[in-house]
């Protein structure tokens, strides 16, 4: 468990402010944000590595704030791994082995390797591991000592698409073989989404929202978030209440309706995947249905098409490759546009603090 | 109208310009070489076998070489004790003023090793702290120890030098994860930053090393030149010469050049490792 208050850090050129936290014990929790806004630093101050000015940081309740790295007993697995390069991948696992007593060093790096899926390469050099094969031997280094919270900074980010993809699933499987608490720092919102219990986003020294993952996506509480998970048709308007679950979005001309109550300047935006397209007027009892024009078809991987449909707004809209076949969508076609009042998703301007 | 080049005014031969460029340059590369090899064999030649024998054997150039070898590594030692601390708070730390204190530091690398001497002498004979030490702790002035001070002076700025860039070549954060793994701040510069820094403590060392045994104005300045009590190798050359004992002299420069062959076959053995000089 690990519980951060009112933590302040001012690093000359960059300050970590108000920093609020709660991780549980066993969980897998993501802090998620841009370049430079004070995700690695806020790392290396649970590590130890640097000293908050303000605040405090408890590690299964016991208060470690004053506490040297070497006795708060955290795995650190920083961005390029920064495995030794003057030992071996067994010397590197070994390294803070060597530390603890009644440890049969040989036994524990052999079955470190397993856990980590390494098992022929204990002689090799440094130089000669492949990134992800580097990465995994950082994760064992890191847990050999068998610390209370693993901290892993960016720990996929410099591996190409494969790697990363089977790497993320290996550390599912041993977050659960090992049940230790993560904190696992990342820019990229589809990592989180499939890693993290819980994320916490941070924007400029400050956390902006904690939440679960589908919840962020879901209902992002500023425009930041909403941007930084990649949010599409975001647009702002104007909303007027019509009754205490329905409201009405003026944009650009046309008229959206959300199931909320919301009242003045907003930002709505409609997840691409929950937009409908029919060559009819499709007949529910949705409010929000548009006649709109094709503007642009694009491929979005194997299966799926990208159609920008012009409704008065720019709707992106993600269909399955089959149904755009059977459409038999073209450039300048018309075509009808719906989706539910409760996919318009709004965030309130008065949220948009993290900008 | 282009301009015509002189070098395009010499080319009456129609020479394509690559190969009278290659020419000239790989010609001055031979007679640099050429100068170099001429002057040591000739010199080397100049004396007859038996007679530079019965030099080298000789009680004075013996004891120049023990002299020599014994202060050499002393300073050396004394120096790296120094120079890794100082080079490594150099590194890692920014201070006010530590401009001024990098360019304090640089000064015995570009004054001539004589004005260092002779600072020292005049601190050891004028000066109330210089006295002070002289008569109470170690005689420096004219006297053995004056020798090793005289190149610890030299050679540590050199080692300071190359030090701190190897230093700044080892990221910080590699101690940082030594620390995470149990290892306090000692430790982790003990098992890791001094095992990463080995190329640059290797060729440090020998550079220093070299240096002090080839050291001459600051020692000669500070210890003096007495035959058979400061005559390290280079007092040697210098005490023979203005005796005319050339048979001596020349033995003492074949000793010279050896160890500056050995150092140099080390350095690139460093060098081969992937040790940056």
């Amino acid at each position: 468990m690990i519980k951060i208050e009112d933590l302040f850090i001012d690093l000359g050129d960059f300050k970590l402010e108000n920093i609020n936290l709660e991780i549980q014990e066993g969980e897998y929790f993501s802090i998620l944000g841009p370049t430079g806004c004070g995700k690695t630093v806020l790392l290396k101050c649970i590590a130890g590595i640097y000293k908050p000015s303000k605040g405090r940081i408890l590690i299964n309740n016991e208060d470690v704030t004053k506490l040297p790295p070497e006795k708060r007993r955290v795995g650190y697995v920083p961005q390029d791994y920064k495995l030794f390069p003057h030992l071996s991948v067994k010397g590197n696992i070994a390294f803070g082995l060597k530390h603890l007593k009644n440890v049969n060093i040989e036994e524990e790096v052999e079955s470190l390797l397993k856990l980590v899926g390494l098992t022929t390469l204990s002689k090799r050099c440094i130089k000669c591991l492949s990134g992800g094969e580097k990465q995994r031997v950082a994760l064992a280094r890191a847990i050999a000592t068998h610390p209370r919270v693993l901290l892993l900074d960016e720990p996929l980010s410099a591996l190409d698409r494969g790697t990363r993809k089977t790497l993320q699933r290996e550390l599912k499987r041993i977050h659960e073989e090992i049940r230790i608490t993560v904190v696992h720092v990342t820019h990229d919102f589809r990592e989180a989404l499939n890693l993290a219990d819980r994320v916490a986003v941070m924007n400029n020294g400050r956390i902006i929202q904690i939440d679960y993952p589908k919840n962020l996506f879901k209902k992002p509480g500023s425009l930041f978030v909403a941007k930084f998970i990649g949010a599409e048709n975001l647009f702002e308007g104007t909303a007027t209440p019509l009754t205490t679950k329905l409201s009405e979005i003026t944009l650009n001309g046309i008229k959206l309706f959300a199931r909320r109550y919301i009242n003045g300047k907003v930002y709505v935006y409609i997840n691409p995947e929950e937009i409908i397209l029919s060559e009819r007027k499709p007949i529910n009892t949705s409010r929000n249905i548009f006649k709109g024009t094709v503007e642009e078809i694009s491929t979005k991987g194997l299966y799926l098409t990208k159609i920008l449909i012009n409704v008065g707004v720019p709707l992106n809209v993600l269909i399955p490759k089959n149904l755009e076949e059977t459409l038999s969508i073209k450039k300048g076609a018309q075509l009808y546009v719906w989706f539910k009042e409760g996919n318009v998703h709004v965030i309130t301007h008065d949220n948009t603090y993290g900008q | 109208m282009h301009r015509t080049l002189w070098s395009q005014k010499l080319n009456f031969l129609k020479i394509p310009s690559d190969k009278i460029f290659n020419t000239l340059i790989l010609t001055l590369l031979l007679l640099l070489f050429l100068y170099l090899i001429v002057t040591v064999v000739s010199t080397v030649l100049y004396v007859r076998l038996d007679a530079l024998l019965s030099a080298i054997l000789s009680e004075e150039i013996l004891f120049s070489i023990q002299l020599s070898l014994i202060a050499a590594t002393l300073a050396t030692v004394i120096c790296l004790m120094v120079a890794i601390p100082v080079s490594y708070a150099l590194s890692r730390f920014s201070f006010p003023g530590k401009d001024f204190v990098d360019v304090t530091l640089n000064i015995p690398i570009v004054t001539p090793p004589v004005a260092l001497g002779a600072t020292l002498l005049i601190f050891f004979t004028n000066t109330p702290i210089g006295a002070g030490i002289e008569n109470t702790l170690l005689k420096f002035v004219f006297e053995t120890p004056g020798i090793v001070l005289a190149q610890f002076t030299v050679i540590t700025a050199l080692a300071v030098r190359v030090l701190k860039s190897t230093f700044d070549d080892v990221d910080p954060e590699f101690e940082d994860i030594a620390r995470t793994l149990g290892y306090n701040k000692f430790q982790a510069f003990f098992k890791v930053t001094l095992p990463l820094s080995k190329n640059g403590l290797m060729s440090s060392m020998v550079l220093a090393w070299a240096r002090a045994v080839g050291e001459f104005g600051a020692t000669v300045t500070l210890a003096g030149a007495t035959r058979m009590k400061t005559e390290t190798l280079p007092i040697a050359i210098f005490l023979n010469l203005a005796t005319a004992n050339v048979e001596k002299a020349v033995a003492t420069v074949i000793i010279l050049i050896l160890i500056a062959v050995i150092v140099l076959f080390m350095l690139q053995k460093v060098a081969a490792k992937g040790y940056v000089l």
